[in-house]
């Protein structure tokens, strides 16, 4: 990269940063205005302030620390399950059209059936424990992970695996030594969107149904009309998606470096 | 040692069915065996069908007296573009294909002979185009194959790396002794690198002429300008009508 290309990007990326920022500062300008000017009840909409000092007291309390620790073990047992069965079948399937041809139109359909659906059904088989909240969010995130694994494994560029093979690959090698290693930017990167999803599934499970987590929490406070703690835990929700997605993003970009020099050339 | 006999290949493409390859049979033995045709007479698909990658519809490809069903080890291949795998560094692209077998690479060695003994530790995107294509070309030979495949290896290089490579060839060519099957569109290219010099015609992909390179036994065949430039003129001559399709 010349230096003009590396201050271009430089400047690009800061620019980048002010505007990110200057959207973050309008809207809690906004807000602040909206509801310290008393243009809307409190009882509906919380201040930034009363948002900020709730969500440090339910945090000094500790009980709402619980609730995240049971929601986040609920995301992960339900994710780590769909991703068990979506990184096979999706590299098998991008693999191979006979297999994309027999798991592409299940999965495609799965995907029209919203989480919210399949909880009336997930009750019935499973009742009200945590197997139930681990299915949702396993039948949620499956059928996009699956596809979106599927895709980035058939667009390998057919040359490397005919490298591979010429070299003495078996099929189980090109997938294991060429094709994982490959996509293993990818997935990471579909980790962290499909994680992203899969947290909006569990907070809306324990909307519909629990007596623990966020989602639970958030119920009671609308039940009492505790505007201000609704607003907390809404904020630490939205805290704990960004450091899962944040994190992700810093591991894709410290592990692969190889293939963002990739895309760029 | 390489036998193509009567081999045709066929393509479906829209309900339509498109002949890429049409009664095609050579035999290869020792040298450097250069297929010259326009883009789309089929010899990629040619070489495809040597590397064992598709099979032909009609005819055989036999390699060594058995027939060829699927890649291998003896069998090796350098693609126009490198394809390197990117999260390995440049001695582990190397000894990847001995890797598999549970043997171990001479990369030093290989190094050496493709001019980057100092770049084993780095990975596709810190070398250029020219680098990575010799990186290839030394991992190709990691695996001792009986015959070089090379499908258009210079088309993507400037004129002084492509030139630098054509030399890097040849004196392997001299060193290793096996059979190369080079495949270019490049007239110039295949009078300087080829003993035997196969042009293709397109539409269907047929052999319409075989040559032994008359300059290739000159040591330097640009040295000779006149025959050079008449042996080039006869070649673009017969490749004309195949570029004008």
């Amino acid at each position: 990269m010349s230096s003009v290309e590396k201050t271009q990007g430089t400047q690009a990326k800061g620019q980048g940063s002010k505007f990110y920022f200057l959207g973050l500062a309008c809207m809690l300008t906004f807000w602040g205005i909206f509801t310290f000017s008393g243009a809307i009840a409190p009882q509906f909409f919380a201040s930034p302030w009363d948002t900020v000092s709730e969500l440090a007291a339910l945090l000094l309390q500790g009980n709402v620390l619980s609730d995240a620790a049971t929601s986040i073990a609920r995301l992960f047992a339900g994710f780590i399950l769909a991703m068990a069965v979506a990184i096979p079948v999706g590299i098998l399937s991008g693999s191979s059209r006979k297999l994309s041809n027999f798991f592409e139109p299940l999965l495609s359909l799965f995907r029209y059936i919203p989480s919210a659906a399949i909880v009336p059904i997930s009750i019935l088989w499973l009742g009200l424990g945590e197997e139930q909240k681990y299915f949702i969010v396993f039948f949620g995130t499956l059928p996009f992970a699956t596809l979106y694994i599927s895709n980035a494994a058939a667009s390998i560029e057919k040359e490397y695996l005919y490298v591979a093979y010429s070299l003495g690959a078996s099929w189980h090698d090109a997938l294991i030594k060429v094709v994982f290693p490959k996509i293993l930017p990818d997935l990471v990167e579909i980790i962290r969107i499909e994680l992203g999803a899969a947290w909006a599934i569990v907070i809306m499970a324990e909307v519909v149904s629990a007596t623990s987590g966020l989602g639970h929490r958030l119920i009671l406070a609308q039940r009492f009309l505790h505007t201000g703690e609704l607003f907390g835990l809404l904020l630490l929700t939205l805290l704990i998606g960004l450091v899962m997605d944040k994190s992700l993003r810093f591991a894709n970009a410290s592990l692969f470096g190889w293939a963002e020099k990739n895309r760029v050339i | 040692m390489l036998h193509i006999s009567k081999v045709s290949k066929h393509f479906s493409s829209n309900g339509k069915r498109f002949t890429a390859l049409d009664d095609v049979s050579l035999r290869c033995n020792e040298g450097i065996t250069v297929i010259l045709g326009p883009s789309g007479c089929g010899k990629s698909t040619l070489l495809g069908l040597i590397a064992g990658f598709s099979k032909p519809d009609e005819g055989k490809v036999i390699f060594e007296g058995a027939e060829i069903k699927g890649p291998s080890k003896s069998v090796g291949i350098v693609f126009q573009k490198p394809s390197l795998f990117p999260w390995m560094d440049t001695e582990s692209n190397i000894s990847f294909g001995p890797s598999l077998s549970g043997e171990k690479a001479d990369h030093k060695k290989l190094l050496l002979e493709v001019g980057l003994s100092e770049f084993g530790n780095h990975y596709p995107f810190m070398l250029s185009i020219g680098m990575q294509q010799r990186v290839a070309l030394a991992r190709a030979l990691a695996n001792k194959p009986k015959i070089l495949l090379m499908d258009e290896p210079f088309a993507a290089l400037d004129a002084i790396t492509r030139r630098k490579m054509a030399s890097l060839m040849l004196e392997i060519h001299k060193v290793e002794k096996m059979p190369i099957i080079l495949v270019t569109h490049d007239i110039e290219e295949a009078i300087t690198l080829g003993d035997r010099i196969i042009v293709m015609s397109k539409n269907p992909g047929k052999i319409k002429a075989i040559f032994n390179n008359p300059l290739k036994k000159l040591s330097r065949a640009r040295e000779n300008r006149e025959k050079f430039f008449d042996f080039s003129e006869k070649l673009s001559v017969l490749l004309e009508p195949e570029i004008a399709q």
